[in-house]
């Protein structure tokens, strides 16, 4: 089958969805490699790194979508791409259709088979294409919060780690899922006093065993939150609803309890944000404050680390992308549920129910087209 | 005795040289301490809760230096304070004079007893007053390189720790010191691989059975340095030589083999730097980019941190203050010999070596000055 790899054209996103190691790897199943021009640059792979793997570099994206019969990317296909897309092409990128009603009217009318990374799930419920960015955002977020309580950022001049005779920070991380795990790692790896809290006890029970014993694990509820927020110096928003918007779960009251100069890193942005307070930021202008509290939140952080982020990425995608260009879509869907669980808009139909709803449209059971 | 404590007035100094805290145990010895209006702000200690302590807000630096007879600061005086300096008072504060001709002129004009807290010293030759800003600087270290890293900061884009399936990023820290240990607590709880190079085996040895595993140990020497900065994403300058300029021990040569997006974050600046290509930089406008590889070479790092910072500060500073406060500048000098090691200028002359070599100034032995 022929595989094309788009460079990502959105701002500030370096990552790419194929490195040459994935070529040669799909080179070696069969299939042919299609690569846009300059697509690896950013995430240090050179043309000749892409075509010594076995990769035809291609001048125009126009090209690819003409002759690839997947087609994959990073992120979402732009505006001016919609014509291109072909009807029974596949596309194999991040989606989150359930927040763009363009995109999806447009992959309806192209009658391609649109497969989402983010709804790819597994049958314990864990969402294998999220995990991997999710692994870089949280130690990120440790990063950006040791930053910005920096006093010439705007922080209240707090040491993360303190140091011999003095006290180190509080970090507050909300949600013990993937990020909150990987922030609190991270921050107890500085020397941080790390709380920890989710709403399911299984979840604590496996973070107090593995976590240091400087991490320590709370029952979440909107008092425990209030209880710890007066000592953060730090505070981590690491809450995902699949496919939901995210949970208001610190208020803007509540931040009016805390030390002026903490810091609010909000992981849950690309949700919509888990602090009242939160709006969206990039990376050329990570923060505002409000209320003497720094905001960081910068959606797709792991953007900003595309070498980290493209290998973690490309590490999850490529069996799925394997399985899909050697069985054809229908059949990798028949054998695999967790590929069927992708599927978001198949042949002009919406076969994601969080999509259908988001736009009150008629949703079909992919189990139907298959 | 009355003890002043200064506001600090150089830019993106926040640090306050006594905590409220420090001034409760001077009043205990029965001292007097004369704070300045908003002396303690950047550090997060307001008026009240000195006053709280005990001690007595003063509106101007004029009135400190006229009543108190030990004036402590950060940082050294400014030309703004220099007349106000009067004879026999104690200065104790950060001097760097070797750095500094005028300011060593004005001390010697002045006839007071200047001690500097870096040129304190212990029998081991450790430096007390030193050691807590290399810990801050150490740690905040690992902390730009991470940030630095980002592609949006010019960085080439690699998370330190990694992921599980991806290689964590390359730390390479030049000097095993105090700087050096501390950076590499903060590098391997990132998750990185962490080279340490010293050239006292001694210490390696010592590093390798503290240190984690992640963490490796070796000989420095130019083509070790030479062979590790083509793999490094993150190169520590952390080189202390006493009193001296750092050492050059990375070349703009050398810095051509290096990863395009790689960062320097070189510590030693304030004693020149350890990079050829190394200028000082400031918190506000930290990085430039040389030969593509990010430098962040802002002087006084700890200065960001001014609520760690102090506190550290002053948890080694207060037993020096307290010894020189209870027992006069003669005896404490007589009894401590870590404070006699402070004295850089004394009632007109020059009693640090370092001070007198750098400007063809006579030295006059401490030991004279302390008899009778």
């Amino acid at each position: 089958m022929i595989v094309g790899v788009l460079k990502e054209i959105k701002a500030e996103e370096n990552r790419v969805c194929m490195s040459p190691g994935g070529v040669e790897f799909m080179r070696q199943l069969g299939h042919q490699v299609l690569v846009e021009k300059n697509a690896g640059k950013a995430s240090g792979f050179s043309n000749l790194n892409y075509q010594k793997a076995g990769a035809e570099i291609v001048d125009s994206p126009a090209d690819i979508f003409k002759r690839a019969k997947i087609i994959m990317r990073v992120k979402e296909p732009q505006p001016f791409e919609f014509e291109l897309i072909r009807k029974g092409q596949m596309y194999f990128s991040y989606l989150h259709l359930a927040a763009s009603e363009e995109l999806t009217h447009a992959l309806i009318k192209s009658k391609a088979i649109c497969i989402a990374y983010e709804t790819i799930q597994k049958a314990d419920g864990t969402l294998p294409l999220l995990t991997p960015m999710s692994e870089v955002a949280g130690p990120m977020a440790i990063h950006e919060g040791a930053k910005y309580l920096e006093m010439a950022q705007g922080g209240q001049g707090v040491l993360l780690g303190g140091v011999p005779g003095v006290d180190p920070a509080t970090v507050v991380i909300i949600g013990g899922g993937a990020v909150g795990i990987n922030a609190a790692k991270i921050a107890s790896g500085m020397g941080a006093k790390v709380f920890i809290l989710d709403i399911d006890l299984d979840r604590l029970r496996y973070l107090s065993d593995v976590m240091p014993a400087q991490c320590v694990t709370l029952m979440s509820s909107p008092a425990a939150i209030r209880d710890v927020l007066p000592r953060a110096d730090l505070v981590v928003g690491a809450v995902l609803v699949p496919g939901s918007k995210a949970p208001t779960l610190v208020t803007r009251e509540m931040i009016g309890t805390m030390k002026k100069g903490a810091v609010l890193v909000d992981v849950s942005i690309d949700q919509g944000g888990c602090f009242e307070t939160s709006r969206e930021t990039t990376h050329a202008d990570p923060i505002y404050k409000i209320d003497g509290i720094i905001h960081y939140a910068v959606s797709n952080m792991p953007g900003a680390l595309p070498r980290t982020s493209t290998l973690a990425l490309n590490n999850a995608t490529l069996p799925f992308v394997a399985e899909i260009a050697s069985k054809g879509w229908k059949k990798a869907m028949n054998e695999n549920p967790e590929i069927k669980a992708g599927a978001n808009v198949v042949e002009g139909k919406v076969t994601y129910k969080g999509v259908a709803e988001a736009f009150g449209l008629k949703y079909e059971s992919i189990d139907r087209l298959l | 005795m009355i003890v002043g404590v200064l506001k600090e007035i150089k830019a993106e100094e926040n640090r306050v040289c006594m905590t409220p805290a420090g001034v409760e145990i001077m009043g205990q010895n029965g001292h007097t301490v004369l704070v300045e209006k908003n002396a303690g702000k950047g550090s997060g200690f307001n008026n009240k809760a000195y006053e709280t302590a005990g001690a007595e807000i003063v509106d101007t630096p004029q009135e400190i230096f006229k009543r108190a007879k030990m004036v402590m600061h950060v940082k050294e005086p400014l030309p703004a304070e220099y007349d106000l300096i009067r004879k026999d008072q104690i200065i104790f504060t950060y001097l760097h004079l070797a750095a500094a001709e005028e300011l060593t002129k004005v001390l010697i004009k002045s006839g007071s007893i200047s001690i500097a807290y870096e040129t304190i010293q212990k029998d081991d030759r450790s430096l007390p007053l030193l050691t807590p800003m290399s810990e801050v600087a150490g740690r905040m270290a690992i902390q730009q390189g991470a940030k630095y890293l980002e592609m949006a900061q010019g960085g080439h884009g690699i998370l330190l720790g990694g992921v599980p399936g991806v290689d964590p990023g390359t730390v390479v820290i030049i000097g095993g010191g105090i700087v050096g240990i501390n950076a590499a607590k903060m590098a391997c709880g990132l998750g990185a691989k962490v080279y340490i190079l010293d050239m006292n085996l001694e210490r390696l040895r010592y590093l390798s059975d503290v240190m984690p595993s992640n963490c490796f140990l070796l000989m420095s020497k130019p083509t070790t340095v030479r062979r590790l900065i083509k793999e490094a994403d993150v190169v520590v300058g952390a080189v202390l030589i006493p009193g001296a300029k750092a050492p050059k021990l990375l070349t703009r040569q050398m810095l051509k083999t290096m990863k395009r997006g790689a960062v320097l974050v070189d510590v030693a600046i304030d004693q020149g730097g350890c990079f050829e290509t190394s200028k000082a930089t400031t918190h506000s406008n930290p990085i430039y980019k040389v030969d593509g590889v990010v430098h962040y070479c802002v002087a006084n790092m700890p200065g960001a941190v001014p609520k760690t910072s102090t506190l550290a500060l002053t948890n080694a500073t207060l037993p020096y203050a307290l010894e020189i406060a209870n027992k006069g500048w003669k005896k404490a000098m007589k009894q401590n010999p870590e404070i006699k090691q402070g004295a850089n200028v004394v009632k007109g002359k020059v009693t640090y070596k370092g001070v007198a070599d750098a400007f063809g100034i006579k030295l006059t032995s401490i030991e004279s000055l302390l008899k009778n």
